[in-house]
C-alpha cells in the first residue's frame, strides 16, 4: 500500500491520539505559540501597513514644500512676491501658499488648517466647508458638539463656532486638529493678510523634485528651507521603523519565552526516545518516526500560528487600531481613531510567522531525527 | 508464502482493532486532526477574505483628504511633533 509521502492519515490521527495522552503540556506549548506569534505580528504588521500609507498619503501630498528661514528660524512667506518669483521656473507646477501652524486649544496643541473655500475642490457634500467665524475640528474634538465655541490661542486668541467634526476616514491626516477659513488662520497664527507659512509646489515626476531645489532656491531672494515628499516620507518611515524596532526589543521576553518554547520541543522529543525505540524495535521506519514526530507538532504549531495571526489582525485591522498612536506615538488625549486595511503588509505577515515557525520547525526535526538515528537498543536502555 | 508488510501497513491494518479497543480515544483524535485543519483553513480564508475586501480602502480615504488639505505629514505624530516640519522652520 502506497502512501503519499506527505500525508499519512493513520499516522496523523495517532500523533493526535499521542498528543491527546499528554494534554496539558500540548494546551501550553500552543497558547505559548499563538502568544508569542500575535506580539510578532502585531508589530510586523503594524510597521508594513502603517509604512505603506505612509506611502500612499505621500502620494497625495506636495512633492515640494519651501519654507523661509532666517537667523531666528522659520520666517512667514510673502505670496504674491513668492508666487511672482516661482511661477517662470521651469517645471514648478501649482504653486500654492499654505496657511498652517499649531496654536493651543483648550485640550492641548492642535494644528489649525487655513483653508480657502474659493480654490477647494473636491469637498465632501456632507462636511461643512468653514466660512470666517467657524471651525471643523478633527477627530480629537470630540467634546466640540456643533453649535458650540470654541477658543484658540495662538499669535491670537480667537473664539470660534464648531460648525462639524471631521470624518473617522480624515482621522489619520488630522486628528489633533482644526480647519478654519484661511483668514482666520492667518490672525490667529499671526500672519498678515498676504502672508502664508509655506509655498507647496508639485512636479511632473517625482524625480523632478529633486532637481528643482537649486532653481527654485535661486529664484528666491531669501533663505529657503526646501524639502521634498520623499524626504518628508523617508523622515516618516525611519521614526516609524525606529519606533516599532524599540517596541520589538522590549519583547525581548517573549523571544526568552520562544527559547523556552524550543527548548521544550527538544526535551519532549529526548523523552519519547523509548517510545521512539520501541515503535523502531517493531519494525517502523525512521521516515515513519520522523512523519509521526512532525506531525504531533505540526498539529499545535500551525493552528497556533494562524490563531496568532489572527489575533493580531483583529487587534491591527478589525476594527481598528486605535491603541496604536497612543502607544507607538506617545500621543495623549483623544486616542487617534487609525483604521488601516493591511494592504501591503504580506511580507510582514510571512516574516512574523517566519520568525516564529523556524526555530520552531528547526527544534521539532532536530529532536525528531536525533531520536531516529539513535540506535533502538540505545533508546530503549535510556528510558529503562 | 508469507506476505511482509511494512510499519505503515501494520498501523493501517490494526486501525479497526484499535478503534474497537479505544473508540472514543480515536474518536477524539480524528476530532482533533479535523478540527485543526479546519481552523487552520477558515482562519486563513477569513484573513484572506477580510484583507481583500478591504484592500487599501481607508488608506485611499485618507489619502484623498490629505490631497484636500494639502497636508504633508500624518496625525501619527502628535500636532508641534518636529515630523510635521523640518526643525529650523517651524512655524
Amino acid at each position: 500500500m502506497t502512501r503519499p509521502l506527505c500525508w499519512n492519515r493513520p499516522l496523523v490521527v495517532w500523533a493526535a491520539r499521542d498528543l491527546g495522552r499528554h494534554a496539558s503540556t500540548a494546551l501550553l506549548l500552543f497558547i505559548s505559540l499563538s502568544l508569542l506569534v500575535t506580539l510578532v505580528m502585531l508589530v510586523l504588521w503594524f510597521d508594513q501597513s502603517l509604512s505603506h500609507a505612509c506611502l500612499l498619503w505621500a502620494e497625495q501630498a506636495p512633492d515640494l514644500v519651501v519654507r523661509r528661514v532666517t537667523v531666528g528660524g522659520w520666517a512667514p512667506l510673502p505670496v504674491a512676491e513668492t508666487l511672482a518669483r516661482v511661477r517662470p521656473v521651469v517645471g514648478a507646477l501649482r504653486p500654492r501658499p499654505r496657511v498652517w501652524g499649531v496654536v493651543q486649544s483648550p485640550v492641548g496643541p492642535w494644528t489649525v488648517v487655513g483653508l480657502d473655500p474659493a480654490t477647494v475642490s473636491d469637498w465632501p457634500a456632507d462636511v461643512p466647508l468653514p466660512r470666517t467665524g467657524e471651525a471643523l475640528v478633527g477627530t480629537a474634538g470630540q467634546a466640540f458638539e456643533p453649535g458650540r465655541s470654541i477658543r484658540l490661542e495662538g499669535r491670537a486668541s480667537l473664539t470660534l463656532n464648531v460648525v462639524g467634526r471631521l470624518p473617522l476616514s480624515a482621522a489619520p491626516v488630522l486628528h489633533d486638529g482644526v480647519v478654519l477659513h484661511v483668514r482666520d488662520a492667518r490672525r490667529v497664527l499671526g500672519l498678515e493678510a498676504d502672508q502664508a507659512t509655506d509655498l507647496a509646489l508639485d512636479v511632473f515626476h517625482d524625480d523632478e523634485a529633486e532637481a528643482l531645489r537649486p532653481d527654485l532656491a535661486r529664484a528666491l531672494p531669501w533663505p529657503v528651507s526646501i524639502t521634498t515628499a520623499g524626504e518628508q516620507l523617508r523622515r516618516q518611515l525611519d521614526d516609524i521603523s525606529r519606533r516599532t524596532g524599540w517596541l520589538l526589543v522590549s519583547f525581548a521576553p517573549a523571544l526568552a519565552a520562544m527559547a523556552l518554547v524550543v527548548a521544550t520541543v527538544g526535551s519532549a522529543g529526548r523523552r519519547r526516545r523509548w517510545e521512539m525505540g520501541l515503535l523502531k524495535a517493531l519494525g517502523w521506519s525512521g521516515g515513519d518516526l520522523l512523519r509521526l514526530h512532525l506531525y504531533r507538532g505540526l498539529l499545535i504549531g500551525a493552528p497556533a500560528v494562524v490563531l496568532g495571526s489572527a489575533a493580531a489582525y483583529l487587534l491591527l485591522f478589525a476594527p481598528g487600531a486605535d491603541w496604536a498612536a497612543g502607544f507607538i506615538f506617545g500621543m495623549t488625549g483623544r486616542s487617534l481613531p487609525l483604521q488601516l486595511s493591511g494592504q501591503g503588509s504580506a511580507g510582514g505577515l510571512l516574516l512574523g510567522a517566519l520568525m516564529v515557525g523556524m526555530p520552531y520547525m528547526a527544534a521539532l526535526f532536530w529532536s525528531g531525527w536525533q531520536a531516529v538515528v539513535q540506535d533502538p537498543a540505545e533508546c530503549l536502555a535510556e528510558g529503562a | 508464502m508469507a506476505e511482509t508488510l511494512s510499519a505503515q501497513e501494520v498501523t493501517v491494518a490494526s486501525l479497526p482493532t484499535e478503534r474497537e479497543l479505544w473508540p472514543g480515544s480515536w474518536r477524539h483524535a480524528r476530532f482533533t486532526v479535523v478540527g485543526a485543519l479546519v481552523l487552520t483553513g477558515s482562519i486563513l480564508m477569513s484573513i484572506g477574505l477580510g484583507g481583500w475586501l478591504r484592500s487599501g480602502r481607508p488608506e485611499r480615504a485618507a489619502a484623498r483628504w490629505a490631497a484636500r488639505l494639502g497636508i504633508s505629514t500624518p496625525a501619527l505624530w502628535p500636532a508641534g511633533d518636529a515630523m510635521h516640519y523640518p526643525p529650523e522652520s517651524a512655524p
